[in-house]
């Protein structure tokens, strides 16, 4: 395994100081901090290689160009997929759109019913609610338990009730950190319904876990740069090549045409250029095969194993503490699969005044519903705590929350 | 920075707020939220012949900020008329608390209860 003390050193935003005190952040579900391969390979891009791609006879062209196939390549690699079938986005939430307007808009029908769970961040509920809606589909829900995992004897029966014609699923959630067993409910999904087809969100996996495209039985899977390593701003959307035929460009102009007449145009037939209209975000592509690159020299088993050693640590200390409630997954046995994220509810106190007391000790986590409203209101939980992870996490720094904790105590006087 | 916000005042009102209840009677009641922190409040009020504020109460879940300012403007609201209560800032809610500045992220904190009761007298 890596020495996380070792890749500090890499992340120049941790030597900072937060209100005096040595930054501790937590807050890597929402977005993780940057490494300086990263930002150099940034840097370098706009001062060395900067020009449009595709265009212009001009060497700086021809590297631009050259950049960003090589950086697609990369990305598609990390992720076990092949280049075409990587279309690249602004963020999770673009990819997810797309797979709304580029595909489910023309195949599915009204009548069809969406499965989705109660435990989707609202950039994978809200598009598929509004495509129900225009669409007089039925959106259905596989419940969460208490546990924080899906229900999946109500999955079975969801199934054997409904004739699914999508299957909506986050590869892990966001709020809870449980990962999903998408490759199992995804074969059962298949084995009853051959035509169903299965779109994944998995901007909280690929910054921890090993994903393989190609190997899963997924038709769509989604994620974020920013949220393993790389930069704002870029995404991907992963389709199964046998889908591209059917994948129709929703975003029209430039770059994506064949040929273009006053009145009518056709699309270009390399499938790259087809889904990239307009000037693409080349630095950020950069960036983000940077970051690919990065964390393929980690090691993405180790980076896994050492998610769950903060994990485990962060949920052995907390369940010692009285005054907190953890939600999701805390028992032992089960914790393996728990990634990227713990959190919790305070007694007494809200959870923004939690967040905020941690920020005076230099602690950054993030403090709300973490844009998963109908998770907290099915529990009531009003607002919770969530502490996340990356590589650059300490052990030591889990102990700098627990003690950051006793600081709400001090300050509510409880 | 912390001793700046979390104040006696704004500790003592979140620990014993006031006028924190339904109103067994009322004339408007309005529910707002602050849907990126998850704070809520819903807001009674219960007006007199004049077109005077008579009663008011609130109930809700949220920060210390937001329930404390609750309850603050819960009693300051008494007596006052529905162009006194449209007329009230973020500087007066700074005042009442005893606050200097509050900090950009817990804006919306301080303003919850206020933006409940600007609707709820906007209400005919």
């Amino acid at each position: 395994m890596f020495d996380a003390i070792q890749v500090r050193q890499d992340f120049p935003i941790l030597s900072r100081l937060v209100h005096g005190q040595p930054l501790v952040y937590l807050d890597n579900a929402a977005t993780s901090q940057k490494p300086n391969q990263v930002i150099d390979a940034i840097s370098e891009y706009y001062r060395q290689h900067n020009a449009n791609v595709h265009r212009g006879v001009h060497l700086l062209g021809d590297e631009s160009t050259r950049l960003f196939h090589q950086s697609r390549r990369t990305i598609a690699a990390f992720f076990g997929a092949h280049p075409e079938e990587l279309i690249i986005v602004r963020n999770t939430t673009e990819a997810l759109n797309q797979v709304v307007y580029s595909w489910a808009d023309q195949h599915l029908a009204e009548g069809q019913v969406i499965l989705t769970t109660e435990l989707e961040h609202h950039s994978n509920l809200v598009p598929w609610q509004q495509l129900a809606l225009r669409k007089n589909m039925r959106l259905l829900h596989v419940p969460v338990l208490s546990d924080g995992q899906l229900d999946f004897l109500a999955f079975d029966k969801l199934l054997e009730d409904n004739e699914i014609a999508l299957f909506v699923c986050s590869h892990v959630s966001n709020t809870l950190g449980t990962r999903n067993p998408i490759q199992q409910l995804s074969e059962q999904l298949k084995r009853t319904y051959p035509d169903a087809k299965v779109v994944i969100d998995g901007a909280q996996a690929a910054p921890h876990i090993p994903v393989d495209f190609e190997q899963l039985p997924v038709d769509f899977y989604a994620v974020s740069a920013h949220k393993m390593l790389g930069p704002m701003g870029i995404g991907g959307l992963l389709v199964k090549r046998e889908l591209l035929a059917e994948f129709s460009p929703f975003l029209f102009g430039g770059g994506m045409i064949n040929e273009v007449r006053l009145h009518e145009a056709s699309w270009a037939d390399d499938i790259e250029d087809r889904f990239t209209a307009g000037t693409p975000d080349v630095a950020g592509l950069v960036g983000w095969a940077a970051a690919c690159e990065y964390l393929t020299q980690l090691g993405m088993k180790s980076v896994e194993e050492y998610d769950q050693v903060l994990v485990r640590a962060t949920v052995e200390k907390l369940v010692q503490l009285p005054e907190v409630e953890l939600v999701g997954i805390t028992q032992d046995r089960e914790l393996h699969k728990r990634v990227g994220a713990v959190s919790f509810l305070y007694k007494g106190v809200h959870a923004h005044d939690v967040g905020q007391i941690l920020d005076s000790e230099g602690v950054a986590v993030r403090t709300g519903h973490h844009c998963t409203m109908p998770l907290h209101r099915k529990f009531g939980w009003p607002a919770t705590v969530r502490v996340s992870f990356q590589v650059y996490n300490t052990l030591e720094e889990v102990d700098k929350l627990v003690a950051a904790l006793d600081k709400v105590k001090q300050v509510f006087r409880l | 920075m912390l001793d700046d916000l979390y104040l006696e005042t704004i500790l003592e009102e979140y620990a014993h707020p006031k006028n924190k209840k339904r109103l067994e009677q009322f004339d408007v009641t309005v529910s707002e939220s602050n849907s990126s922190c998850g704070d809520q409040i819903e807001v009674f009020l219960k007006f007199d012949p004049a077109d005077v504020i008579e009663d008011v109460s609130w109930q809700g879940v949220g920060c210390a900020i937001s329930m404390a300012t609750a309850s603050v403007l819960s009693e300051y609201l008494k007596g006052k008329t529905r162009a006194e209560v449209a007329l009230l800032t973020k500087e007066d809610l700074e005042a009442m608390l005893g606050l200097h500045q509050i900090a950009v992220g817990r804006e919306k904190c301080l303003l919850l209860a206020l933006t409940a009761f600007r609707k709820a007298v906007e209400h005919p």
